[in-house]
């Protein structure tokens, strides 16, 4: 990983906070929204391995997390392991089909939206699991939908910078 | 390099070992966390990205917000026009009691004009997270805004100030799964407190369990924090279980919180805000000692008329004991003025008297 293009993973994480906190939060604010973030993260995961998707997703989860009303930590750990965990799980693939980041995404986001959900309650927060069982589907539905456009995005910006970067 | 496993494990048990710790910390030291300092320096730095990310979409975020509300609008259409014809009929009631309010409010001097002042606000950002319900606003510490100060915008309240930075304030958003606001029912003044419960409709837990609640009324902010009635919501429906002490009444907001974009910070100016407490409504208010005039002797036509008072007491029954708890009510002016017990006993008494 050069110097620009921890830069440009830097860019890309605050581009998303920002972006999910100005726009996707206010478009569904009742009932659950697309989480941007994680997306990202997982895409960054898929490009660049699984030591820079952990790291990305402990990163991007703390400013999360500060910026939420939540425990501090909770998003860090639970990004960090989505981020780990997608880029091992990208490690067994040889070839991938078009959807298979779709898919990848899709899981790892009910996945980590359980995790997280899970968490909170467990520190206190009123969440019910009826409306987590509810909520959970929904988001990933939205993530995997929202995955083409920022995978697609994240290429074409590899691309440019960093030409060396591997290319699924 | 990036790609050995074993220093790949090792910094991912690095960070989570840090997670935990963070939570640990965080979780133990509650409202005197020590990252409460560095929410307020990220609320900081995200600030100015999340303003500019704002501006530059908003006329998107708007145009998607309507595109979700799309299904509904032919259902709102209908509903709208019926409640229009109901509160065209209520409006001209509501004159009559809204300038009997007025003249009301302006003779007990409840309300002390120029003690509260609204500062207008923009919603720039939303929580990036999907379990919590805060939202950032434009105005910060610089502007005078500081924490536990009330929001409210065109329609209702819409929750209180959480944590301030120079130029933006996180606000703790009324249907928070944490927000608890000291509530009252319009009519009947039952007190209770009124709980977020995220997407679904708020909980308004409201004692003694026999309190009458009818649908539609409105639940209105109550205590020491909002001090004029902020309208909060209408009630849908209201359950007790059996022998419970309380009775839960579920209120739709006012607020479409949904679609936030311009707010106000109510700030208070003479007194720092303290938390919401609930008060009993007819509980004597205090009158600081300094301000009562001495009152050495009452005037003997008082203490006669007094006395003609007390005696007509028994004819009565327990009639004459509510102007007295008036008098009471306000100590220091009537009895002290020499000149008003002579012009109030008589009507006492004429009153009292068959």
């Amino acid at each position: 990983m050069t110097g620009g293009r921890i830069f440009l993973v830097f860019l890309w994480v605050v581009t998303a906070i920002a972006v999910q906190g100005a726009l996707l939060s206010r478009v569904t604010l009742l009932g659950p929204r697309p989480d941007l973030v994680l997306v990202v993260v997982l895409s960054i995961a898929f490009y660049d391995g699984p030591l820079a998707g952990a790291v990305t997703g402990f990163a991007a989860g703390l400013s999360v997390d500060l910026l939420s009303d939540h425990v501090v930590g909770v998003g860090a750990l639970v990004l960090c392991i989505a981020g780990w965990a997608t880029g091992t799980v990208r490690d067994y693939y040889d070839r991938f089909s078009a959807t298979t980041p779709i898919v990848i995404v899709g899981v790892a986001s009910a996945a980590a939206t359980l995790l997280l959900g899970a968490l909170l309650k467990l520190l206190g927060e009123p969440i019910a699991w009826s409306r987590l069982a509810a909520d959970i589907p929904r988001i990933a539905l939205y993530d995997a939908v929202l995955t083409p456009f920022v995978f697609a995005a994240v290429a074409a910006l590899n691309r440019r910078v960093d030409p060396a970067v591997r290319q699924w | 390099m990036f790609r050995d496993s074993r220093r790949v494990r090792q910094l991912l048990g690095l960070m989570i070992l840090t997670s935990i710790t963070l939570i640990t910390v965080d979780y133990r030291g509650g409202d005197n966390s020590p990252f409460r300092g560095l929410r307020r320096s990220a609320g900081n730095l995200f600030g100015p990205v999340e303003r500019a990310v704002s501006s530059a979409v908003r006329p998107v975020g708007n145009a998607l917000s309507a595109l979700g509300n799309v299904g509904n609008a032919d259902r709102d259409a209908k509903r709208l026009r019926a409640e229009l014809a109901a509160i065209e009929g209520q409006s001209r009631l509501n004159d009559n009691m809204k300038r009997q309010y007025d003249d009301a409010m302006r003779l007990l001097n409840l309300l002390n004009e120029g003690q509260y002042r609204s500062l207008a606000a923009h919603v720039i950002a939303v929580a990036p997270s999907n379990f919590s319900y805060t939202v950032t606003l434009d105005k910060g510490s610089a502007a005078g805004v500081r924490a536990n100060q009330p929001v409210v915008n065109a329609n209702g309240l819409v929750g209180r100030v959480m944590e301030v930075s120079k130029f933006n304030a996180t606000v703790l958003l009324a249907i928070d799964l944490k927000s608890k606001v000291a509530g009252q029912l319009s009519y009947t003044g039952q007190r209770g407190l009124v709980e977020g419960n995220g997407p679904n409709r708020m909980k308004f837990e409201v004692t003694p369990a026999d309190t009458t609640v009818v649908a539609g009324q409105a639940v209105v902010t109550a205590g020491s924090l909002f001090a004029p009635a902020v309208p909060i919501g209408k009630v849908v429906e209201s359950r007790s279980a059996p022998g419970a002490p309380s009775r839960t009444v579920v209120i739709e907001p006012y607020v479409n919180f949904s679609k936030l974009d311009l707010v106000a910070v109510i700030i208070k100016q003479e007194h720092p805000t303290g938390p919401d407490v609930l008060v009993p409504s007819d509980a004597p208010k205090p009158v600081p000692s300094s301000s009562i005039p001495p009152c050495p002797t009452p005037a003997p036509q008082a203490r006669s008329s007094a006395g003609t008072a007390a005696s007509a007491d028994p004819s009565t029954g327990v009639e004459p004991t509510a102007p007295e708890r008036e008098t009471l009510a306000e100590p220091p002016t009537v009895p002290c003025l020499g000149s008003m017990p002579a012009t109030t006993a008589p009507g006492v008494s004429a009153g009292l008297s068959p």
